[in-house]
């Protein structure tokens, strides 16, 4: 079996290159099957070992944040220390209890922390993210979504605390964003807000678990729906996460093989014109854009996470 | 005849057409997963139902043609999906 084989149709039967053989495609199938259990396990295993590290920054979030807050002709919001115990202390509550949400499974709520730390607030909102890579994907990836966009973009806010914290969260090493936004309750009556705007911040336990797949009004602006919105970080990785980082090292490997593919079509494609010979086989066009496709999609995937 | 011929032929070229639009609609949602998603989901079905209709009029539909189609279409699938993890 010589070499050229597993790259170029065979010269004389014009079959496919091996690695283009069936055979091969199921080889494939199978390693990013078992790449992907592998990171499974690992992670049920040895918690905490795999994740995205990453460089975010608690000052730099709140620099990003005013500078879209004030793009929209609002206002900066201040950074309020009591604002960043409370979404300290819900950082770390989420780790402690090991969840994803902006309900606790004991019930805590966001309500309580801010409060809890001595923010009497007439006005309240937060948003969560998880395993971005950098603070400005952080906030983009706020902004493209429409509800948390609306609570960067609330008119009534004045302050903002922020928790940037490293921590295990179900089994996977990440690193939790929460941001807290408030108008200190003082604030608020100056300003005369209508009763109904402080009665909708101040209840929304009472609405139940059911209200966290609802619409937040826009005078809550408290993004309380679980409604996981997945957005894209760039690759700013070094080769040495690689080991570390699974998306990373999935996202690497994928588009390796891709890549692989689309070459070797292209030299099925090339060759078998050349020798102008008739096979019935798949045809190559199809192949190649699917794989620009699934090449795309796979490069503007990211582990990042809002909530 | 003619008019039969020229329309299974076009399928072999709608698709690249139509990848060309989720190509641009992948950069364009560059921040959501989930459309990241829906996009890959549309493409492999768009590609395993044009390239069967394709084939089945080419009278080139055969179980080798086919599974390399669901073969390719089931990879693009996983590298992406997998990728969730």
């Amino acid at each position: 079996m010589k070499l050229s084989h597993f790259f170029l149709p065979h010269p004389e039967t014009h079959k496919k290159a091996h690695l283009l053989s069936f055979k091969a495609l199921a080889v494939y199938i199978f390693f990013f099957l078992m790449l992907s259990l592998t990171f499974r396990t690992a992670n049920v295993y040895n918690p905490g070992v795999l994740g995205v590290d990453s460089s975010i920054s608690q000052s730099e979030v709140i620099r990003l944040t005013n500078i879209e807050r004030e793009k929209n002709g609002l206002q900066a919001v201040s950074e309020d220390p009591r604002l960043n115990a409370a979404a300290m202390e819900k950082a770390k509550n989420m780790f402690e209890e090991n969840y994803w949400a902006h309900f606790s499974p004991s019930g805590k709520d966001p309500w309580g922390f801010i409060n809890g730390a001595g923010y009497k607030f007439s006005y309240a909102g937060e948003n969560l993210a998880k395993s971005f890579y950098q603070s400005d994907e952080v906030v983009k990836a706020w902004m493209a979504s429409r509800t948390h966009r609306e609570n960067i973009l609330n008119k009534h806010y004045l302050n903002i605390g922020i928790a940037v914290l490293e921590g295990t969260l179900n089994g996977e090493k990440t690193t939790l964003v929460v941001q807290e936004f408030g108008t200190p309750v003082d604030t608020a009556i100056a300003q005369i807000p209508s009763e109904a705007a402080v009665k909708s911040i101040q209840t929304p336990k009472e609405a139940g678990p059911a209200a966290q797949t609802a619409q937040p009004s826009p005078t809550v602006a408290a993004s309380a729906q679980v409604q996981a919105q997945i957005i894209v970080a760039s690759d700013k990785q070094t080769l040495s996460s690689l080991a570390t980082d699974p998306y990373l090292a999935f996202k690497v490997a994928g588009l390796t093989l891709l890549f692989g593919l689309f070459v070797l079509i292209l030299l099925d494609l090339y060759v078998i014109r050349r020798r102008a010979v008739y096979r019935i086989t798949a045809r190559h066009i199809p192949h190649l854009a699917l794989l620009s496709v699934a090449a795309s999609a796979l490069f503007n995937l990211s582990p990042g996470q809002i909530l | 005849m003619r008019i039969k011929t020229a329309t299974y032929k076009l399928f072999s070229h709608i698709f690249l057409l139509i990848s060309l639009i989720l190509i641009f609609f992948s950069f364009l949602y560059k921040d959501w997963n989930v459309h990241q998603y829906e996009i890959i989901s549309l493409a492999v079905a768009i590609y395993l139902g044009s390239s069967m209709i394709y084939h089945y009029f080419d009278k080139t539909l055969t179980l080798e043609v086919g599974l390399e189609y669901v073969l390719i279409g089931l990879l693009a699938f996983l590298v992406v999906f997998g990728v969730a993890i």
